[in-house]
């Protein structure tokens, strides 16, 4: 695993378990995590995966003014997504909300898709469900639920996940 | 394999869900960096980034 080299040096965040950091020549901060047992899954067998369920998260803190294109910033992204979801092995399940906080959610999306596509080239049995839910004020979320094909209840699991969101997030 | 299922008719609750939950973990991006120890992001500053 790891074809697709780190660019920028990164480090595990201390008591965030799977959480690591990278700074940018730019001196921007991005913080990749894979969090498990999200709470959207508490009492739900089935989601919940035996606890192997796990949110991916991204985010970056930077001077607005000094982001510009780094072509690095992805491959490191995709780097540390691709060997953390190779090293938690098959049964595991992934799931990842786009945020939409400035408008820009349908950008991150195809964003994340791009870099699916260059981890299933390493992972080719990582296949990819995308759920758009329309808000009531305009926007739109994505979602994306990544789950390896070999997985035992892929099915029932794609069905339970869309049930999910079509019902009540906040419940179990 | 790849599908796009859009959903409708969704429920208010799962959108305000949905909305504080990308809130929240904005915060918790924002404390992870707090939580790091100022010498591991100085090696990390000072760390060449590799040319694809």
């Amino acid at each position: 695993m790891g074809k697709i080299p780190s660019r920028y040096a990164f480090a595990p965040i201390n008591g965030n378990d799977g959480a690591f950091l990278f700074v940018t020549d730019e001196g921007c901060y991005y913080t990749i995590a894979l969090s498990p047992n999200h709470q959207i899954f508490d009492g739900h067998d089935l989601l919940f995966n035996n606890g192997e369920s796990y949110e991916i998260s991204i985010d970056r803190q930077c001077d607005d003014s000094k982001i510009l294109y780094d072509a690095s910033v992805g491959y490191t992204i995709i780097h540390i997504l691709s060997t953390n979801i190779a090293s938690k092995g098959d049964t595991c399940t992934f799931f990842y909300v786009c945020d939409t906080s400035n408008g820009d959610g349908h950008h991150r999306a195809r964003k994340f898709n791009m870099w699916y596509r260059t981890i299933k080239s390493e992972l080719p049995l990582l296949e990819k469900c995308n759920f758009i839910l329309p808000g009531y004020d305009g926007e739109e979320f994505d979602i994306s639920l990544l789950i390896f094909n070999n997985h035992p209840n892929k099915d029932e699991y794609i069905e339970e996940f869309e049930k999910k969101l079509r019902s009540d997030f906040s419940k179990g | 394999m790849q599908n796009t299922i859009t959903i409708s008719n969704v429920n208010i609750r799962v959108i305000d869900f949905i909305k504080k939950e990308i809130a929240d973990k904005k915060e918790r991006h924002r404390k992870m960096i707090e939580s790091v120890d100022p010498q591991i992001i100085a090696t990390l500053k000072s760390m060449k980034k590799i040319d694809g």
